[in-house]
Order: C-alpha cells, then sequence, then structure tokens
C-alpha cells in the first residue's frame, strides 16, 4: 500500500463517519422543511454504506480492471442519493450523473483495455492513447473540465451530506484511478501523460474561475470550488511525477526530503487533505443556509453574521480557508506549486486564484456581513456539531503542518 | 448451350410468382391459388381481344412488346452457364441492365401516354425508387469489377474462385443482402410494393398498367416474372463461386436456386409488411451504404 | 480468416445501420438484444478452436452469461419500461433519422479508414474487430447525444458498451472470470439504475423526453443579460 492510498483511505473513512452523523441531524430536518416526496431513510443509509464501501473497494483494487467494476460501482450507488427529494431538478441532476459518468467511465474501461494490451505488446503509442481515454474517462468522475458538467448539478441537488462526500471522497477516488494508471506508464510516454494531465489541470481551474465570478447559487459555488481544486490537485500530481526520479512512480510522503519532489509530494497531500476537509466542512454549512432559508440562491441570504452567528463564522472562515488564505493548509500547497512550476504556469494559475479568491470571497462576504433581508427560519443546533469539530481539525491541522514545514525548514 | 438454358428459363419463368405466391399461401395457412396459375392467367389473357384507348397513340400500343423484348434480350446475354468461354464473354455488365432499363423506361412511357392521373403517378414512383436503385446496382457492379478484374457480364457472375470467395465473405454477404433489396424493390415487391394491393392511390407498379389489357396485358405480366428470373439469377450468380462442375450442371444449379429465391421472397413477404411510401428512400438508401461498406470492406481488407 | 466471426462483425453493422434508422422503441429493442447475442457469441467464435483446443469453462461461462444479460434479460427490463411507460416511439430526434443513418455510415467508414491506418499487427484476433469497435462505440454516442426519449439514450449506452466489449473480445483481452462478470454486473445494475430512474421522471415530468431535463446549468452565465428560463 502507498502512502497515497493509506492517506485517502483514511481520509473518506473520516469523512464517512462525518458525513454518516450530519445525515442523522440533517436528514429529519430536511424533509420536514422540503416536504414531497423523499426517499426511505432505511435505502439511503444502505446507500451510504454501499457507496464507502465502494470508495474503499476502489482504493483498494487489486487489478486495473478490477478498479474499473469499483469505480463504476460508486456512481451506481451514489446516484440514487443524489435524488433523494424526488424534485424535477435532482431527477435531472442524477439522470445527467448517471449518463454522463457512465459514458466517462466506459471510456476508461476502453482506456484500461489498451493499457493492459500495451503491457504485453510494449507498445507506446497503445500507451499513450490508453492514457488519454483513462484520463478523460477517469476525469470525468474526477470533475476536471470540460468533461465536469454533471458535477455542479449533482453537488446542488444532492442533499448536503451527500455533496460533501461525493466532493470530498469520490473525487479523490477517481483521481486516485488516474494516479494507479499513471504508475504503470513506461519512462518514454511519461512526459505526454504529465502534460496532458497539466493541461487539463489548467483548463478546470480556468473553468471554475470563469463560472464562480457571476455565480447565483451558493451550492454551485462550492461545486466550482471543488472543480478548480481538482484542477490543482491533478497539476501537482503532474509536476511530481515529471520530478519523480524513480521509474517506479510510487510517491513517498516524507517531511524532512526537502527537495522539490519532497515538497511538492507534501503539497500533493496537504491539498488533498485540506481540501477534502474543507469542502465538507462548507457543504454541511451550506446545506444548513440551506434548510435555514430554503433557497439556494446568494441574494437571497445577507446578514448571517447577525442572524445565525455560528452557521456564519464556519461560512466564512471555510471560504477563506478553500480559498487559501493561512493558516489553511492549502495556502502551504499553493505556494508550493507555484514556486515549483513552469514559470509561465506559476503565473496563469496564480491569475486565475486571484479570480476564484475574488468571486468566493465577495459572495462569503454579501452573505455574512450587512442586514439580515430576511428572518432565517430557525434551525436545530445540533447541525453545528460536525462542521464544528470539522472546523477545529481543520485550524488545529492547519496550524501543525505549517509550524511543522517551518520548523524542518529552518533546520 | 447457352441458349438452350435461355428457353428453359423462359419456360420457367412464370414459375416464379406462383412459387412465392404458394409460399405465402403455406405461411397464411391458405389453399392457394397454385404453382402454375400464371400460366393459365397468361393463356387465357392471349386468348382475348385488346381494346385500347382511343386517346393514346402508338406509343401505348408498342410498350408492352418493346419492354418485354428488351427483357428478353437481357436474358439472352445472360450466362446462364456461369462459363467465360462462350460467345457471350464480350458483353458488358451495363448492357445488361440498360436492357432491362430500357424496358422500364418504355412502360413507363406506356403509362404516361394514357394520360390518366393514377397511371402517372405510378411512373413518378416507378422511376423514383429505380433511379434510388441504379447507385446500388453500379456499386455492386463495381464490386465485382474489383473483385474479378473482369468488365463483362460472363466474367463478373463466373470469375472469382473458391479461395477469394472465402476471403471476401463478408463483402460478398452484404453485397448480396443490398442486392436483394434491389431485387424485391425491382420486383415491386413487399416491403417496397404490394403487387396484390387493390388501392390506385397504393400501387406503384400495376398502377402503371391499369389500362392494360389482353395480350398486352399477358406481355407485361410475363415480362415481370422474367425480370425476376433474372435478377434472382444475377443474385444466385453473385453468391456463387466458380465451381468444378460442367456447363450444364452449373445452369441447373443456378435455375434451381432461382426457385428457392422465389421461396426466400415469400418468405420475406410473409414475415414483414409493406412499409410507408415515404420510408422507401431510407431503406433503398441504407442498402447502398451497405453496398458501399461491401466495397470499401474488399478494398480495406 | 475467420469467416464467421467477419460475418457476425458484419451483422454489427448492419444493425447499428438500422438502429440508426429506426424510430420504433420495440424494433430497436430487439435489434440491440440481437447485439447482445452477437457480443456473448463472438469470444467463442474468436476462439482459434484448430490451436488452442476447446475452450476452458470460463470462455463458454462468459459468453452465456454475456448473452443472457445483453441479450435476454435486459432487452426485457426495457420492453417492460416501454409498455409500462407507453412510450412507443422516437417522434422528433434532434436530428432526422436519414441523417443518423448517413452520419453512422460516415462513422463505419471512417473507422475502417482508421483501423486500416492504425497498423496493428500483434494479437489480434481479426482484422475487422477493432474497425467494428470503434463504429459501434461511435454509434452509441452518436445515439446518445441525437435522441430524446430517455430509453433510446439507455439503448446508445448498451450500443456504445458492446462496442467496448467487441474490442476486448478483439484484441483477445484476457481478464479473468471476477472481472468479466463484474463488469456485466455494472452494466446490469446500470441499466436497472436507469430505468428506475426513467419511471419516475416519467411519473414527475409526465413525459420520457429528455429535453425536458435542462433547468440546470451554467450556460447562462456567460450571457451579458442573463435570465434562467423556466
Amino acid at each position: 500500500m502507498n502512502s497515497l492510498q493509506s492517506i485517502l483511505l483514511t481520509l473518506t473513512s473520516v469523512l464517512f463517519v462525518a458525513d454518516l452523523a450530519q445525515s442523522f441531524f440533517y436528514l429529519p430536518t430536511a424533509d420536514a422543511r422540503e416536504g414531497g416526496e423523499h426517499m426511505s431513510h432505511g435505502v439511503y443509509y444502505a446507500c451510504l454504506c454501499g457507496f464507502f464501501a465502494t470508495m474503499v473497494f476502489a482504493l483498494l483494487a487489486p487489478s486495473l480492471p478490477l478498479m474499473w467494476v469499483a469505480v463504476e460501482l460508486t456512481t451506481l450507488v451514489s446516484a440514487p442519493l443524489i435524488a433523494y427529494h424526488r424534485g424535477t431538478g435532482s431527477l435531472e441532476a442524477m439522470w445527467k450523473y448517471l449518463l454522463i459518468c457512465s459514458i466517462g467511465i466506459g471510456l476508461a474501461l476502453f482506456g484500461t483495455m489498451l493499457v493492459m494490451h500495451a503491457q504485453t505488446s510494449g507498445n507506446a503509442t497503445w500507451f499513450k492513447a490508453g492514457f488519454v481515454f483513462v484520463l478523460a474517462g477517469y476525469g470525468t468522475k474526477t470533475g476536471l473540465a470540460p468533461f465536469h458538467t454533471w458535477l455542479p448539478d449533482a453537488h446542488s441537488e444532492a442533499p448536503a451530506p451527500v455533496s460533501a462526500l461525493l466532493s470530498g471522497a469520490l473525487l479523490n477516488c477517481s483521481f486516485f484511478a488516474i494516479t494507479r494508471f499513471r504508475a504503470v506508464m513506461p519512462a518514454e510516454v511519461a512526459s505526454f501523460c504529465d502534460n496532458a494531465m497539466i493541461a487539463l489541470g489548467v483548463l478546470s481551474v480556468a473553468f471554475a474561475a470563469i463560472f464562480m465570478v457571476r455565480q447565483t447559487d451558493y451550492k454551485r459555488l462550492l461545486a466550482y470550488s471543488s472543480i478548480e481544486h481538482m484542477g490543482l490537485i491533478v497539476m501537482l500530481f503532474a509536476l511530481v511525477m515529471k520530478l519523480l526520479p524513480s521509474a517506479d512512480g510510487m510517491l513517498r510522503l516524507d517531511l524532512a526530503d526537502h527537495s522539490p519532489v519532497g515538497i511538492l509530494t507534501l503539497a500533493l497531500f496537504c491539498h488533498i487533505v485540506c481540501h477534502s476537509l474543507t469542502k465538507t466542512l462548507l457543504f454541511q454549512t451550506a446545506g444548513n443556509l440551506l434548510l435555514a432559508f430554503e433557497t439556494r440562491a446568494i441574494t437571497a441570504v445577507q446578514g448571517l453574521g447577525v442572524s445565525l452567528k455560528g452557521h456564519a463564522l464556519l461560512w466564512l472562515v471555510g471560504i477563506v480557508f478553500i480559498c487559501g488564505m493561512p493558516p489553511s493548509a492549502l495556502f502551504l500547497s499553493e505556494l508550493g506549486l507555484v514556486l515549483q512550476a513552469p514559470l509561465w504556469m506559476a503565473a496563469l494559475v496564480l491569475a486565475l486564484l486571484f479570480i476564484v479568491f475574488a468571486a468566493m470571497t465577495k459572495v462569503a462576504l454579501s452573505m455574512t456581513m450587512g442586514k439580515p433581508r430576511a428572518r432565517p427560519v430557525p434551525v436545530p443546533r445540533t447541525l453545528l456539531i460536525v462542521p464544528s469539530l470539522l472546523f477545529v481539525l481543520l485550524v488545529v491541522s492547519g496550524l501543525a503542518l505549517s509550524l511543522l514545514t517551518v520548523l524542518s525548514f529552518a533546520k | 448451350m447457352n441458349f438452350l438454358f435461355f428457353i428453359l428459363a423462359v419456360v420457367l419463368a412464370p414459375l416464379l410468382p406462383g412459387i412465392v405466391n404458394q409460399t405465402k399461401a403455406f405461411f397464411a395457412g391458405r389453399r392457394g391459388p397454385g404453382f402454375f396459375r400464371l400460366y393459365f392467367d397468361l393463356w387465357k389473357l392471349l386468348r382475348k381481344s385488346c381494346p385500347r384507348s382511343t386517346t393514346s397513340t402508338w406509343l401505348f400500343d408498342l410498350a408492352p412488346a418493346i419492354s418485354l423484348a428488351a427483357t428478353l434480350v437481357a436474358g439472352m446475354i445472360f450466362p446462364w452457364t456461369l462459363d467465360t468461354a462462350t460467345t457471350l464473354s464480350g458483353i458488358s455488365a451495363v448492357l445488361f441492365f440498360y436492357l432491362l432499363g430500357t424496358g422500364r423506361f418504355f412502360t413507363v412511357l406506356g403509362a404516361l401516354d394514357t394520360g390518366s392521373a393514377f397511371e402517372g403517378m405510378g411512373a413518378s414512383r416507378e422511376v423514383q425508387f429505380s433511379a434510388l436503385v441504379e447507385p446500388i446496382v453500379f456499386v455492386i457492379l463495381g464490386f465485382l469489377v474489383l473483385a474479378t478484374g473482369q468488365t463483362s457480364l460472363a466474367g463478373l457472375l463466373a470469375g472469382y474462385d473458391a479461395g477469394a470467395w472465402a476471403h471476401h465473405s463478408i463483402s460478398l454477404v452484404l453485397a448480396v443482402l443490398a442486392f436483394f433489396a434491389v431485387l424485391l424493390s425491382e420486383c415491386c415487391r413487399v416491403p417496397f410494393d404490394d403487387p396484390e394491393t387493390h388501392l390506385e392511390l397504393t400501387m406503384i407498379h400495376e398502377a402503371m398498367i391499369l389500362d392494360n389489357a389482353g395480350p398486352d396485358l399477358a406481355f407485361i405480366l410475363y415480362g415481370a416474372a422474367f425480370k425476376m428470373m433474372l435478377l434472382a439469377a444475377f443474385l444466385v450468380a453473385l453468391l456463387l463461386p466458380a465451381l468444378p462442375l460442367a456447363a450444364p450442371a452449373k445452369a441447373a444449379l443456378l435455375l434451381a436456386s432461382t426457385l428457392g429465391v422465389a421461396v426466400l421472397v415469400g418468405i420475406v413477404e410473409s414475415v414483414i409488411a409493406r412499409m410507408r411510401f415515404l420510408k422507401t428512400p431510407q431503406v433503398l438508401s441504407g442498402a447502398l451504404m451497405v453496398a458501399i461498406l461491401a466495397t470499401l470492406l474488399f478494398v480495406l481488407f | 480468416m475467420t469467416s464467421l466471426a467477419e460475418i457476425l462483425l458484419a451483422l454489427f453493422l448492419l444493425t447499428n445501420l438500422i438502429l440508426a434508422g429506426t424510430g420504433r422503441l420495440p424494433q430497436a429493442i430487439r435489434l440491440v438484444a440481437a447485439q447482445g447475442w452477437l457480443v456473448g457469441l463472438l469470444p467463442l467464435v474468436l476462439w482459434s478452436w484448430p490451436t488452442a483446443g476447446t475452450p476452458p469453462l470460463r470462455v463458454w461461462l462468459v459468453a452465456l452469461v454475456n448473452a443472457l444479460v445483453k441479450g435476454v434479460l435486459l432487452p426485457s427490463l426495457l420492453a417492460y419500461a416501454v409498455r409500462k411507460v407507453q412510450a412507443k416511439r422516437e417522434l422528433e430526434p434532434l436530428v432526422s433519422f436519414r441523417l443518423s443513418q448517413i452520419i453512422v455510415f460516415a462513422l463505419c467508414v471512417a473507422s475502417f479508414v482508421f483501423g486500416k491506418c492504425l497498423h496493428i499487427a500483434e494479437a489480434i484476433a481479426s482484422e475487422l474487430a477493432i474497425p467494428v469497435a470503434f463504429a459501434t462505440m461511435g454509434t452509441g454516442l452518436f445515439l446518445i447525444c441525437s435522441r430524446r426519449k430517455a430509453i433510446t439514450q439507455v439503448l446508445g449506452f448498451l450500443v456504445f458498451e458492446n462496442g467496448i466489449t467487441v474490442f476486448g473480445s478483439g484484441i483477445l483481452m484476457e481478464y479473468g472470470l471476477v472481472v468479466e462478470l463484474g463488469i456485466l454486473l455494472d452494466v446490469f445494475v446500470l441499466v436497472f439504475v436507469l430505468g428506475i430512474a426513467i419511471f419516475q421522471i416519467n411519473r414527475t415530468f409526465s413525459s420520457l423526453d429528455t429535453d425536458r431535463l435542462n433547468q440546470l446549468g451554467d450556460v447562462h452565465l456567460l450571457h451579458p443579460h442573463h435570465h434562467r428560463h423556466a
């Protein structure tokens, strides 16, 4: 088991527990607010547990085709969760999620075949073609632009704990699938694969930035933020692989390693963990806001700082963290990316990150500051428990990591 | 020798519609009109007088005879013995389809000459179908020219040996399928046209000959039967490789197989219904695509 | 050259062409079922009988399960859905049937030319398998994009999946039993879930046209004076 696998397993388990707990508090209130039909809670929890099980299966799958089976299963098990409330919007989101992800995954199966055939014949062209299909296929599920179209719909329509789990855990699992394929690529196609990943990464950040600027829906805003961060993660991974000296393609986390590879590997892992935790916090808070205001429109929510102090704090700090302000560990990882990337890429990424930062903080400030426009419906205090715990975890881990990094460099 | 089998084909031709009808009757659970119905019909029609409209011209009088003559000449140049070493070896395959086209052309002219609205409509549909069918025929001819390296009719139909036949069986199967669609359309069979329809608006071929009676009608009916014989023989010859048999045996096999094709047509007519007129061009263009695919497969693989 | 395999592969092309030109859902389902049987038969036909002897039990089992799931189970599931929601035909596809047929034909031609240019010499069962796989995958994707009815889109996905399976058989991919059955399980569950979604869509929208499913999306954000259409 390599470092990435163990970290993702831990992360997925933590997030699953967090979202399971949040579901207990969230669902009863949500059922009362939404009215209408909804899925029975038994099916919901069964699907949620199945979702977790298939993600673990995907992370632990012994072979590439078996991993394909597992990743496809994650789609199938999580699709019903999106249509928990049987509205028109959630059905549409579920249909798009199923169809787009299944086509993507179909392409990934095709890519898997090409790569496996290439492994027996050793033909570089087949490796290249295979990786392109794998990247497009699993990239669809990772939410990389231009294959991301299902993601904002699914994330905005699903109930909050499901959005959180989709964004925090599922995207990482399919990203992990890409890394496994990258590990079996021979040296002569390595730079092609890395460049392809960098191109998709930059494109994802760009797409996310464009669609975040005038976004009117705060859950969709978070969804685009996930696209942006998956783009950054893929870029970080490609940069690590470009610099990685050994041919085995294994990522090793070593805090004492101050070479560019060591720094970038640390940055990659920090980014994955911190993004997942922060995004879960944010989606859960967004779900709470949705219950309080019964709308996802950004303009309808104002003056949270007065009416819902606890949620306002979580929301503001979460958004600031996801934008990469210290003490969030995302600051360290994005700094690492910008320092190690080639100049054009660093400049481009910095500019795009600036746009994202402006768009997100504008939304966060307009929602938390000012006078409340509408009185929110009171929500139970139990909804704050899990996000608060995540918040504490984030601040502590962010501070600890920053401290650790500074100390290790000071030596 | 070839002429001998041509005479045999001429004699056997009216049997084909009979076989088709008997097959359909068998599937429908009826007794059917019998295999030799057309012989009796032709005999009856030939003894009748031949009333002709006073408003029509000599074109209408001559059309049935000319189209029958063209079809019969096409039959004469057909290599019934599937042998390249006959006197027919120099005759181009285009001439064969040209003669069949001439036959159709005069039937259409005769129909237009009556000035009847129904016959004009039937003529227009007949011409529309043939315009769609001809590209298919020529693509298949092109495929045969590529496969055999010859251009004469006898060379095309007898040219490829068993090895090449096995190697390109897939192209052949596709070409035969496309040509079967041609046969159904040209012989006015279901699903393109229904020879048993009794509504003038839905008729195609039958609508053109509403004004013909007596010997004229007999010529036309016999011409249609003989055309079916020719196309069925072409279909079988397309499918068969060069067999190590004596010429008479091959010709006998060919003629027997045409009867089999008639059974097949009867089965097709029993299984599927006639399709809407507007759907026909799509099916024929589909057959054209299949023919092109056959050629392409041959060229590429 | 294994002639029987080539003829099966040619039948794939024919079913693709007919599928592109038909609007009747029961007929389309029958065609997809026929493709399912072809997919099941293909590994057996491509098996090199003279040199490798009788195939092992695994190959027989996979062929049987493939044919049963793709040729019987899924089509009858879809036929049941068609009966229940009373959808008979695809009335107004986004691309007309005639044009669809021409496009699928062009896809076939393109994949032949492409497959010829690929120069795949090593370890393939039949020269035709890879072009046919490309053509079938393309047809499936095209059907998904050009049709409105949810059921036709599911059919398109099945065709796409068949194309991938043909490719696997064509390059003699050996996964092992577990993976083969896992892939089949995935396809089965997917169609099952899509089928349930079809029922819910039909009940909620009183229609199966997926162009009703266009409320979400962010393209309107790119227009200067945007307003969400209902």
